[in-house]
């Protein structure tokens, strides 16, 4: 599903994020990435979600090739990746049902049927209820909720996460997490990129730990 | 999505980002109604001074004045060497009792003046029209020294160095209007491309998370490409009723101060042709001015 053949990121002035990473991610896997800040966590997550392109090395997602990928085919290979942040980056002028609804509207999908996907996705991560509120009266829990929602409503083959329980209180983190491991016994690959050590001990999964923008484990 | 939900879904999402900028969006409609009125002025004047000097080029004649006690056969010979002349459009003879019977007319009310006047003491003439490019090319001066130099003929009169005054004033009001009219167009592209991009740098979060769920480019630049056109075509429209409204104030002005002077006076607005341009120019200055940002802020980055 995610294949990694010695790829490298660096930025201008000599700044290497990322130094010959080699990694396998299988179909259905869970997988946590870890290490230090600055370890390159996000920008590896970056390189996966195609909001960067590798300096060097070969990046296939979902069969394709990324870095031989043209630029006009990038928001395709996006709609199958959902992607969770830790700052939730909900649109607060929008309601939880437009938020979510965005991922399918861009598709252009009917009216009709955006209605019932929203719906039956809301109902999955239990907040149905708010379809018509608006983010800032959610608590943060629920704007995670609501940003895994708008990731998932596509039913995208890859989920990737980045720091999605930083903002969140213990409770809150399991419940996540808890969500997370339901998404990927569907089927859906889940990369969750976390500096939490407890988080990571807590569930028995695979663990690749990045240190200074190489692998250490993978 | 059907075409028509899509229609909705972009126009919508348009009204919507133009709301969240209401401040910036009226000050850059009026902005742009004002650079359009000027356009416009300049527009109505030359359009109609253009008018007024081809329905008075029309009326320049030559005037051939015979000499005394000419025979026939020396006046048809005349005539036709008259027609001969090049850009010669049509030539009519006037006898003194004709020439006598067309003053009257001239001076109606006051014909009374003419009682107990001989036709005699009016000479015969030929009235000549000359063609269109004749006055566009300054031929009348040269055609009349021909005509004049023609045996018969005593006098030659002429109006056309007004003629031509006039047609030096309409080529600078004209060249006037292109000039400021190119300016002000300009300004209205620059203005609608910097609100443009003003508008996207307010919604970069609403554009990254739209790109980060899988939307193209065109479906993230079509709003901000349209709120452009909308801009500029809410502002032609809105300089095209200002100007109707100033055009009918003007006139009632006009015609209530001036009266009866005024009875053959046609000073005409846009016509619906000329409206249909200024409309069409908007939209297209709207896009393109909005394309220009969009390309830049929007496909440059991923």
């Amino acid at each position: 599903m995610i294949q990694l053949f010695h790829v490298y990121k660096h930025y201008l002035k000599g700044n290497v994020a990322l130094e010959d990473i080699n990694i396998q991610i299988e179909k259905g896997e869970f997988v946590f990435i870890t290490g230090p800040s600055g370890a390159g966590k996000t920008t590896l997550l970056k390189l996966i979600f195609l909001a960067e392109q590798p300096t060097k090395g070969q990046l296939i997602i979902n069969g394709y090739n990324i870095t031989r990928l043209k630029r006009s085919a990038i928001p395709f290979l996006r709609r199958n990746i959902g992607v969770v942040f830790q700052d939730f980056k909900l649109l607060p002028d929008r309601t939880v049902f437009e938020n979510v609804a965005l991922t399918l509207a861009v598709r252009g999908i009917s009216g009709k049927e955006i209605k019932k996907k929203v719906w039956e996705t809301l109902k999955m991560i239990g907040l149905q209820h708010k379809l018509n509120a608006y983010p800032l009266r959610l608590s943060g829990g629920e704007q995670q909720r609501v940003a895994i929602a708008r990731a998932l409503v596509n039913e995208p083959a890859i989920l990737l996460a980045d720091e999605p329980t930083g903002n969140l209180d213990p409770d809150l983190t399991n419940d996540i997490m808890r969500l997370f491991e339901e998404i990927n016994i569907r089927g859906t690959t889940v990369v969750v990129a976390t500096h939490d050590k407890n988080l990571i001990s807590s569930y028995n999964k695979r663990v690749i730990t990045l240190e200074h923008g190489r692998l250490v484990t993978k | 999505m059907k075409i028509i939900e899509k229609f909705v879904y972009f126009i919508s999402t348009t009204l919507k980002g133009m709301k969240s900028n209401l401040y910036l969006n009226t000050v850059t409609i009026i902005t742009i109604a004002f650079a359009f009125c000027i356009l416009n002025i300049f527009f109505i004047i030359s359009t109609n001074l253009n008018t007024a000097l081809g329905e008075w080029k029309g009326k320049i004649r030559i005037i051939a004045y015979l000499q005394d006690g000419l025979a026939e056969s020396d006046i048809i010979s005349i005539e036709n060497k008259i027609k001969m002349s090049n850009g010669i459009k049509s030539v009519k003879y006037y006898s003194k009792q004709q020439a006598l019977n067309q003053f009257r007319d001239e001076l109606k009310g006051q014909a009374d003046i003419l009682n107990g006047v001989s036709a005699d003491i009016l000479p015969a003439y030929f009235l000549i029209s000359v063609n269109e490019n004749v006055l566009n090319n300054n031929y009348l001066e040269s055609i009349a020294n021909e005509i004049k130099a023609i045996k018969g003929i005593n006098d030659v009169q002429y109006g056309a160095q007004i003629a031509q005054k006039v047609s030096g004033l309409l080529i600078l009001v004209k060249m006037l209007g292109l000039g400021i009219g190119g300016f002000m167009l300009f300004a209205i592209f620059i203005i609608v491309s910097n609100t443009i991009r003003i508008s996207i740098f307010s919604r970069k979060d609403e554009i990254e998370i739209m790109k980060l769920v899988g939307a193209t480019n065109a479906f993230i630049e079509i709003p901000f490409i349209l709120e452009g056109m909308i801009q500029v075509l809410t502002g032609t429209i809105l300089s095209i009723l200002l100007l109707y409204i100033v055009y009918k104030l003007f006139l009632f002005k006009l015609h209530s101060n001036l009266g009866s002077l005024l009875i053959n006076m046609n000073i005409s607005f846009l016509s619906t042709n000329s409206i249909l341009i200024l409309l069409l120019t908007g939209g297209l200055l709207g896009l393109a001015g909005a394309i220009i940002s969009t390309g830049k802020f929007i496909r440059n980055s991923y």
